[in-house]
């Protein structure tokens, strides 16, 4: 008994072991918030390092769900802070609200998806695709199960996330030099 | 890829020579270049990368674009809003407030600026590039400071990368690099006019303009400055020259034209002048007159083999030094052409990728014997891989293979015991840089380093410098080879957002073998035998740097930092005690430590600095002997920079500042002792 209890706490140490770098990594993730106007700038400026992208006026479709009250919520504050045109470089961004069911009719030139869409973010990406609307968002699994081409975070540090395979879909490319200094998988 | 086995040589512009295979290379790349057809953007924008990150960014440390916070190796970003809050008016000025950054300000124009301690008169372990362009003079082996054709007002940022870097810039590279970093005329419009006046009789004009025309953009930058050195007394071991007025005057013309949608063609030409009393590697006060001039091209695609980028360039230099008897004067004459193509590419999501290959040819006379050039071409070829392991893992590995030859032409005056034959040798050397970057959470990153930097004998070593007397002759030897640093750290970056600063620290420890005097070496001759320089021992150091940099009450910004290093010397038994021009053990100081402190509101920017360099020693000429030193006391010293600027106007600033406050004269180095400056800035920008 007395073995069989060593053996089975050098395996939860074991297992200890293995699962603290994985805690530290997962525990070094940010926890995400609702869109700031930080992470709209930053959106903003790395649209400029996108071939081809949108410039001048730009009507952002922020995508919502009306049933999620985080994604309404989300969707509220982006929808304030552009409300009177958000200037950053060559860019002004104006807001029009987009219902998740009403992604596909959307005459925009650049979707912003909020966080709580859950499953009904791969609409925008049928249209990323078919129309090359860009879209971006701070709901980062959202980039990374492909609705969305670009993710960003202005706090603690910048992060920008860009997903290769959604971007090759959708035609969109990236200067050089902006590739080698964010996050792409 | 250059080849290094053809020597066949065509004559260049300068007559000097470059091989055909080379230039046939060179077209080979320019036309793959420029036939690439799916390539959008080209340069990097700093400015616009630096406001979407939050923080500076380089391509120093790897040859990639990286984040400050990213880069494997110890480096100091000193920004454009440093720069002008530093108040200082030259390069070295600024450089003093940067925490493990040594000078030696020998005149009122000239320093020398080592990392790491190592410093030394003509300081030649540390390589300084101007957009990438070479400043370092070969002939001696140093950065003549006032000749970087820079005006303050055109420099974007100052990149300080510490511990060798010779996997990427080559050799030299062995204490570190300083990038200066200019604005780009494509993004950056600036144009400011500033005159200066103050103590030493300082009179100083600088003026940067920037042109857009159609897709080219140009700046257009120049200066001129006139004061008198300092008055304190020179010590009688370093001669009795008389002192000159410093002057100095450069100008620079930059300009990038955009070729279509996928290129862009860089262009750089440069003039810099001055006239300025320095202590030379004799540790002898002489009056030098040096005139610069550089040219250079460079082509850049952002294609969908990666970022391309050629670049050709030749910088000129001559120099006319009097110095004591008995050889009188010197007339150096150096030239310099290099040229490089590089590759940076992004393979998947997690690999970037650097190949470069790159072809130097530098030579100069023999002075004061003249008659015969010396020369080295060098051949490198060199790979980056930086590999993101895991999110907050990343490896970063370089190599760089260097294959120098050496060579002589013209006649070997009576008395010098060698032929143009002895000459014809060469070596190939392996640099490294690897490093491991580890961001366990948000606000720390570990780094761990290690490196391989190799430095090469400077021309005058190697043979350009020749004086043959019946009594006694010195000169160069084509016998001697390189010297090898390795150098290995350990870094800790923390973010302190409750006080919203950050700390950093770091241990190194550092080898060197083959420390270079500029005597030590002795070959019997027919007549009285000839001294030669010669490597007289090896050395190790090890030290930490501890540093804290914030901001406080939204106006407030502070730092503090402090380098410590113990220097072990293993010299040759004749050269120990400092007798042979050599003796980092005691003339690097222990401790360095800075603090700032500044404030910043409406109209107002108040700066002061303060330096303490505890006590240390020097090197001074031992009387009666022309080819022996000896160490003398540098007394431990605490200085005082400040500056006070006012904006009179939204674009007309009036500023007052000055170096080494608390005392009229001090002693910093085994030379004159520096004395108090007080300036007065007037600067005017043009929106």
């Amino acid at each position: 008994m007395k073995k069989m209890g060593k053996v089975k706490l050098r395996r939860n140490t074991r297992v200890f072991g293995l699962l603290l770098p994985l805690g530290f990594v997962l525990g070094s993730l940010p926890a995400w918030a609702a869109a700031t106007q930080s992470d709209l700038v930053i959106a903003a400026r790395a649209l400029g390092f996108m071939e081809n992208g949108p410039k001048g006026d730009v009507t952002v479709g922020i995508v919502y769900d009306p049933t999620s009250n985080q994604s309404v919520q989300d969707a509220d504050g982006v929808q304030k802070i552009l409300s009177e045109g958000l200037k950053v470089g060559n860019l002004t961004l104006k807001p029009v609200m987009v219902k998740t069911d009403e992604i596909a009719a959307a005459k925009v030139g650049l979707f912003f998806l909020t966080e709580g869409v859950g499953g009904d973010g791969m609409k925008v990406a049928v249209v990323e695709k078919t129309k090359h609307i860009p879209c971006v968002t701070v709901d980062l699994p959202q980039v990374r199960n492909g609705a969305c081409v670009m993710g960003v975070q202005s706090q603690p540090k910048v992060e920008i996330l860009v997903n290769r395979a959604a971007a090759a879909d959708s035609g969109m490319t990236f200067a050089a030099v902006f590739r080698m200094m964010i996050t792409e998988f | 890829m250059i080849p290094m086995s053809s020597r066949a040589r065509l004559v260049g512009l300068s007559g000097r020579a470059v091989t055909k295979s080379t230039w046939f290379h060179i077209a080979s790349a320019i036309a793959l270049v420029t036939g690439s057809t799916d390539a959008h953007a080209q340069s990097m924008d700093y400015g616009a990368l630096e406001q979407l990150f939050g923080e500076p960014v380089t391509t120093s440390a790897t040859g990639s674009p990286q984040r400050a916070s990213d880069v494997p190796a110890n480096m100091e970003i000193v920004t454009q809003d440093d720069i002008r809050r530093s108040g200082a008016y030259d390069i070295p000025g600024v450089l003093r407030h940067v925490a493990g950054v040594d000078v030696l300000q020998w005149t009122n124009d000239q320093a020398d600026v080592g990392l790491n301690g190592y410093n030394q008169a003509y300081s030649p372990r540390l390589l300084v590039l101007v957009d990438g362009r070479q400043v370092y003079a070969d002939y001696y082996g140093y950065t003549p400071w006032s000749n970087v054709p820079v005006e303050m007002g055109a420099i974007r940022q100052i990149e300080v990368v510490k511990g060798p870097s010779s996997a990427l810039f080559g050799f030299n590279a062995v204490d570190g690099v300083i990038n200066i970093v200019t604005h780009n005329p494509q993004f950056d419009d600036v144009n400011t006019v500033a005159v200066t006046g103050g103590t030493q009789d300082l009179a100083q004009g600088s003026a940067v303009a920037t042109v857009k025309l159609g897709d080219a953009a140009f700046r257009l930058s120049g200066g001129g400055r006139v004061n008198k050195d300092f008055t304190t007394p020179v010590p009688p071991p370093f001669g009795n020259t008389r002192r000159m007025a410093d002057n100095r005057g450069a100008v620079d013309l930059n300009g990038v034209i955009r070729l279509n949608d996928k290129m862009e063609l860089g262009i750089e030409a440069s003039h810099s002048s001055t006239d300025q009393n320095e202590v030379d590697p004799a540790y002898t006060l002489a009056s030098v007159k040096k005139r610069m001039q550089s040219v250079k091209g460079q082509l850049t695609a952002d294609t969908g083999v990666g970022l391309l980028k050629a670049t050709a360039y030749r910088n000129w230099l001559t120099a006319d030094e009097l110095a004591g008897p008995p050889f009188g004067a010197y007339h150096f004459n150096n030239q310099l052409t290099v040229v490089q193509v590089e590759d940076v590419f992004k393979l998947g999501a997690d690999h970037t990728f650097r190949a470069s290959a790159e072809y130097r040819h530098t030579t100069m006379n023999t002075t004061p014997v003249t008659g015969a050039d010396v020369f080295y071409d060098i051949y490198s070829v060199g790979a980056m891989w930086e590999w993101k392991v895991a999110p907050p893992v990343s490896l970063t590995n370089a190599v760089r293979a260097d294959t120098l030859m050496f060579g002589r032409t013209g006649s070997i005056p009576p008395g010098y015991p060698f032929t143009n034959a002895d000459w014809n040798r060469s070596t190939t050397q392996m640099s490294f840089n690897s490093g491991l970057v580890w961001k366990p959470g948000t606000v720390d990153t570990i780094r761990l380093t290690a490196s391989r930097g190799v430095q090469i004998p400077n021309l005058i070593a190697t043979g350009g410098f020749v004086a043959i007397t019946p009594f006694f002759s010195v000169g160069g030897t084509p016998a001697l080879g390189p010297s090898v640093t390795m150098n290995y750290e350990i870094g800790w970056d923390h973010a302190l957002p409750a006080i919203n600063a950050r700390a950093h620290a770091n241990i190194f420890h550092q080898t060197i073998n083959n420390l270079l005097s500029i005597v030590g070496g002795f070959i019997p001759t027919a007549s009285s035998g000839l001294a030669t320089p010669a490597y007289v021992g090896n050395s190790r150091a090890t030290g930490g740097e501890f540093g804290v940099t914030g901001h406080f009450l939204e106006n407030w910004r502070w730092g503090a930092n402090i380098r410590y290093e113990a220097v072990d010397d293993r010299l040759l038994p004749a050269a120990v005690g400092g007798t042979q021009f050599v003796d980092f053990q005691h003339t690097t100081p222990r401790v360095l430590a800075n603090a700032n402190l500044g404030w910043a509101h409406g109209k107002w920017e108040i700066d002061g600095f303060v330096r303490f360099q505890s006590r240390s020693r020097g090197l001074e000429t031992l009387l009666g002997s022309l080819g022996s030193t000896r160490l003398v006391q540098i007394p431990a010293y605490t200085s005082t920079d400040g500056r006070i600027g006012y904006k009179i106007t939204e674009h007309v600033t009036l500023a007052i500042s000055g170096q080494n406050l608390t005392a009229s004269s001090q002693q910093q180095t085994s030379g004159p002792a520096v004395e108090r400056r007080v300036l007065g800035t007037l600067t005017v920008s043009v929106p």
